[in-house]
């Protein structure tokens, strides 16, 4: 019951001629509790309906693309995590890898496992974050409490390796800023084994629970020619049942050795997109476990020079990042520094599609919405 | 010494007296909001697999709903310049007095009972609707379109759940043969716990009443995203905490004895052989608690349902089946059965 | 717009298919069960500030300075992206050790503070400190009233340094990062062979000691340990520009270290003592240490270090 034709929202009451609805305008504003972090969004009401939505973005601009123009490799990686924050070390490795082509750096085969490995923890404790955050948003507030318990164990192998939490300035063009201590992989299998072991927890809690389904079944559903044409991507477009990953189309680090899946959608309403976040987990566990069983011994910094010149060039290159394509576009004029760096973020992309999905739900469908589009402020402004 | 003795004597048979004592056993409700608060609080945080409030108090912090209300009280008392004043001062006094005079009927032994009216449960569910004026009356004084629209929203929602909660109680007095609420716990001797006509009215009258007190998974109306609170939104300090807060909790515990009394045998012992008159009270505390409990797991497990859904569950589902069970009850009753 | 080719792929849409019908409140009961579950065991709560969680050697908590090393390059002030770090330093002369010789200038530090309301726990000075000057501690309990106490000057800083912990040991797997000047050294294919090693419950090795005072020392990770130790030595000989594996072990290391890498035997048997005798070590030197009038945590960083140093038998400065 998403959608309703135009004609059924005003009503014509007899006795009283033809009553004018006014339509109002709401300001789901910068400070909200159902939004994650600052968007805001101007809704047009008629009633109970929303005639119109429109997100209004910018409330978190920090002038990344600036600040990178003044710093040096090192102090960008660390720049960079702080862009969309739950996703770590994702951010750092486009970043990385981009210099490494330019500079035509060789990276060493554990650095390679390492950064997968890394990579796709992260990838898990993004989705944990935003599998807590839905049911909270639609009334579960249990579900949240087990996936930060979840993230617990993850995180303690994060700061093992970094000596972080959220944001590690690990990546180092070459290879790691250091290698990883005796007793991480034990700690890293740790908490995979509970993450599956507590899966099954989530799937019954939330997505087999007949409220939920109600909530989230046929709402919000995203066309996937609208959403190739606004460059959506990661869980979202395959929510919508197009099957683009950029580790499948366009494998960066060493992605083309192993064996996983693709979680696809069937319809591209919030339902596909909550179960497509979900599955995901488990096909990173299954990297995660893969690549820790083939963990060559060896260093985890190639040769690297002491002052990283890039050579005058550009390059483009792009990372799933867990909630879409991350890419940077690096021009180089021959300095350490980048001459201009043009981050393209997935959530930007992501929430341009929104006005879409808003028109003519009903006030509730909004929050379910917003919430299934997965997106971090600081990702969405830069 | 005898003196004193004929004092008492001629104090007691007072009947002012008496109505006295049994409404001042009605204060005993505020202090059961805040245990029932912190049962709340501790269940909650247990489900989470967390440890809940642990500091006020000390042990388990068992004070935390009391250091809660204390906070309350320092608060400073607001009331919008564009509000009514006398209604937005009123509306405390009708929710928690409303929740609270269903207790006068709530029979906790066989003379253990305020007054116990001839039309014991009509008393209970009507008295208990008095609350929806107060929640109107929020909406409208506040002076604000989002309270006004949650308070509709509120209004409207107890209004459709009150239906199959009238109905399931109906189905109880069919089979009872009486509305008083002694009479309708007497019935239930010896095997109340094999009462299976009223299986089908138990779990109608359990999610009805999970809607009349706004919990969880029907708390659109106060939980709302747009609406932080709805009707109550410009309510702060001690008219919140009992208004709303201990306004809710009483309508909770209301609806769980109420439930206990018309389903699970009220002060009756599981078995006929327990039956002490000095146990009596125990038994009805546990199974209160009981169904307090299982309220309490079901909002912590389940999401919100949408306004809509919401409705079309309470006139599209509920409303069909409770008139459907009344027609099977009364088709039993004319059967030797029961 | 031309609508776009959706390729058709083998994947397997039944498991969406099948959570996704209706049921009838089956779904329901299901999660009841899950929380009554939880409802029943143990939390897993820890509960701060009476029970705190042990943190890694890495963590980032405070960045602690030894004054000793640090040498005025201001390296760390350049490098640091958000110029929280204020250095102030003079010249000074020394007296030529012959006649005739021009004086010598070497750097006097005046005052290192570190602006911790604006610095961002990267550790990019930490890493590109050529002199060991800087380490990572994991304390984090210094939140302030007034943000102007939080830029800390040295002396403070100083007192972080009793709370650094010795690094972690590296996973066996790993080998040091790729110089060109020196040849690659591989990984151990065995177990450390020397038997003497496992009889020596204190003898933990020079650079790995435990990843907290209360752990116990690994035993059969001595060859691992050489092998670090021996890309430890070549990186502190070689340019320190380029990052390293690992931060610097704390003071007492490189001595131990300096000597040829053979088996830990002729190190420290004669000195090194039982866990419960460097317990009462440590005590004894945390009482002596509050007599004094040291701030406790001074005579907890302490302790720390007499325990540490009567576990591996080592003498600390001054004996």
């Amino acid at each position: 019951m998403a959608k309703v034709p135009d004609e059924l929202t005003r009503a014509r009451v007899t006795g009283a001629g033809t009553l004018r609805t006014e339509e109002m305008i709401l300001n789901v504003g910068p400070q909200h509790p159902a939004t994650h972090g600052v968007l805001r969004v101007i809704v047009t009401l008629d009633g109970e309906r929303i005639v119109e939505g429109e997100p209004v973005i910018g409330y978190m601009h920090r002038g990344h693309e600036k600040l990178v123009e003044q710093r040096d490799f090192r102090q960008i990686t660390n720049l960079l995590s702080r862009m969309d924050w739950l996703s770590g070390i994702n951010n750092e490795i486009p970043a990385s890898i981009a210099v490494e082509k330019l500079m035509e750096l060789e990276v060493p085969p554990r650095a390679q496992y390492l950064r997968v490995i890394l990579a796709e923890i992260n990838r898990i404790l993004n989705h944990l974050m935003f599998t807590g955050s839905f049911g909270l948003e639609l009334g579960a507030s249990t579900p949240v409490m087990y996936a930060f318990r979840e993230r617990e164990l993850l995180q303690e192998a994060m700061e093992m390796v970094t000596g972080g939490r959220m944001h590690f300035g690990f990546i180092r063009p070459g290879g790691l800023k250091e290698d990883v201590p005796r007793g991480f992989v034990e700690t890293v299998l740790k908490g995979i084994r509970q993450l599956i072991k507590y899966i099954p927890d989530y799937e019954n809690l939330l997505l087999g629970n007949e409220i939920f389904k109600q909530r989230t079944v046929d709402v919000g559903i995203l066309d996937p020619d609208l959403a190739l044409e606004y460059g959506v991507s990661g869980p979202i477009l395959r929510g919508s049942g197009v099957p683009y990953d950029v580790r499948r189309a366009d494998p960066y680090l060493i992605y083309d050795e192993f064996d996983f899946d693709i979680p696809v959608g069937a319809k591209g309403d919030a339902f596909d997109r909550f179960w497509v976040l979900i599955q995901e987990m488990r096909e990173s566990a299954r990297i995660i476990e893969q690549a820790l069983e083939g963990l060559p011994a060896g260093s985890h910094l190639g040769q690297v020079p002491k002052r990283l010149t890039l050579p005058e060039g550009e390059i483009y290159s792009r990372a799933e990042n867990p909630l879409g394509e991350l890419g940077y576009y690096l021009i180089s004029n021959g300095e350490a520094k980048p001459y201009r760096m043009k981050i393209r973020t997935p959530s930007f992309s992501n929430v341009s599609v929104v006005p879409h999905l808003l028109r003519g739900i009903y006030v509730p469908d909004m929050i379910a919405i917003l919430g299934s589009m997965f997106f971090v402020v600081g990702d969405i402004d830069r | 010494m005898p003196d004193l003795l004929h004092l008492l004597e001629t104090l007691l048979a007072n009947p002012w007296v008496i109505l006295g004592i049994k409404l001042s056993v009605l204060l005993i409700l505020l202090p059961a909001t805040l245990v029932v608060g912190y049962v709340e609080l501790k269940v909650m945080a247990h489900i989470q697999h967390r440890l809940g409030p642990m500091y006020p108090g000390g042990f388990h912090g068992w004070a935390q709903t009391l250091a809660d209300g204390i906070k309350f009280i320092q608060k400073e008392d607001i009331i919008p310049r564009a509000a009514d004043r006398m209604v937005f001062a009123a509306v405390p006094f009708l929710t928690m007095m409303g929740a609270a005079l269903a207790f006068v009927v709530i029979p906790v032994g066989p003379q253990w009972i305020i007054e116990d009216l001839e039309v014991g449960i009509f008393y209970a569910l009507a008295v208990s609707s008095i609350g929806v004026i107060g929640v109107l009356m929020a909406g409208w004084a506040s002076a604000n379109k989002y309270s006004l629209v949650g308070a509709l929203r509120m209004a409207g929602q107890l209004i459709a759940y009150e239906l199959p909660l009238v109905l399931a109680a109906a189905a109880v007095v069919m089979q009872a043969g009486s509305m008083s609420m002694v009479d309708i716990v007497e019935s239930q001797r010896p095997f109340w716990l094999f009462n299976w006509p009223q299986g089908l009215s138990f779990v109608i009258f359990m999610i009805a009443a999970t809607a009349e007190v706004v919990r969880p998974p029907f708390d659109m109306p106060i939980a709302e995203a747009e609406i932080i609170t709805g009707a109550f939104t410009e309510y702060s300090g001690m008219r919140f905490a009992f208004g709303l807060f201990a306004a809710e909790y009483i309508a909770f515990i209301a609806l769980s004895a109420l439930a206990t009394t018309l389903f699970l045998g009220g002060y009756l012992p599981p078995i006929p052989a327990l039956d002490w008159e000095p146990l009596r009270p125990l038994w009805f505390l546990l199974k209160t608690s009981s169904i307090l409990f299982v309220l309490m797991w079901v909002r912590w497990t389940y999401p919100r349902l949408r306004e809509d859904q919401l409705q079309r569950f309470a006139w599209k589902v509920l409303v069909p089946l409770s008139l459907a069970n009344i027609f099977f009850v009364g088709a039993l009753k004319l059967t030797p059965i029961i | 717009m031309a609508k776009t080719e959706i390729v058709k792929l083998d994947i397997d849409q039944t498991p969406l298919r099948e959570i996704k019908k209706t049921t009838l409140g089956t779904g329901l009961i299901k999660g009841l069960g899950i929380t009554m579950r939880h409802l029943l065991s143990r939390s897993v709560t820890i509960q701060y500030p009476d029970e705190k969680d042990v943190l890694p050697a890495r963590s980032r908590g405070v960045i602690a300075l030894k004054e000793e090393n640090c040498t005025v390059c201001m390296l760390c002030a350049r490098e640091c992206p958000d110029w929280c770090i204020y250095i102030e330093g003079h010249k000074e002369s020394r007296q030529p050790a012959q006649e005739g010789k021009r004086a010598k200038k070497y750097n006097v530090l005046d005052r290192f503070a570190i602006d911790y309301a604006l610095c961002m726990y990267c550790g990019i000075c930490v890493e590109v400190c050529p002199y060991d000057a800087l380490f990572w501690t994991p304390e984090y309990e210094y939140a302030e009233h007034d943000i102007t106490h939080l830029t800390h000057e040295m002396d403070r800083l100083s007192d972080w340094m009793y709370t650094v912990l010795p690094p972690d040991e590296l996973d066996p797997a790993a080998t040091g990062p790729e110089f060109k000047t020196l040849p690659q050294r591989t990984a151990p294919a065995v177990a450390p062979a020397p038997a003497a090693d496992g009889e020596q419950p204190t003898a933990a090795g020079e650079v790995a000691a435990p990843k907290n005072d209360q752990g116990e020392p690994s035993a059969p990770a001595a060859a691992p340990e050489q092998e670090a130790k021996v890309t430890e030595e070549a990186a502190v000989a070689i340019d320190t520009d380029v990052a390293t594996g690992e931060a610097a072990p704390q003071e007492e290391a490189p001595e131990p270290e300096k000597e040829a890498p053979t088996p830990s035997e002729p190190q420290a048997e004669a000195t090194a003592v039982s866990e419960e005798e460097a317990e009462e070590i440590g005590r004894k030197v945390y009482e002596e240490e509050i007599g004094k009038g040291s701030d406790p945590r001074v005579a907890e960083g302490r302790r720390k270090a007499a325990v540490l140093r009567a576990r591996k038998g080592t003498r600390g400065p001054g004996g």
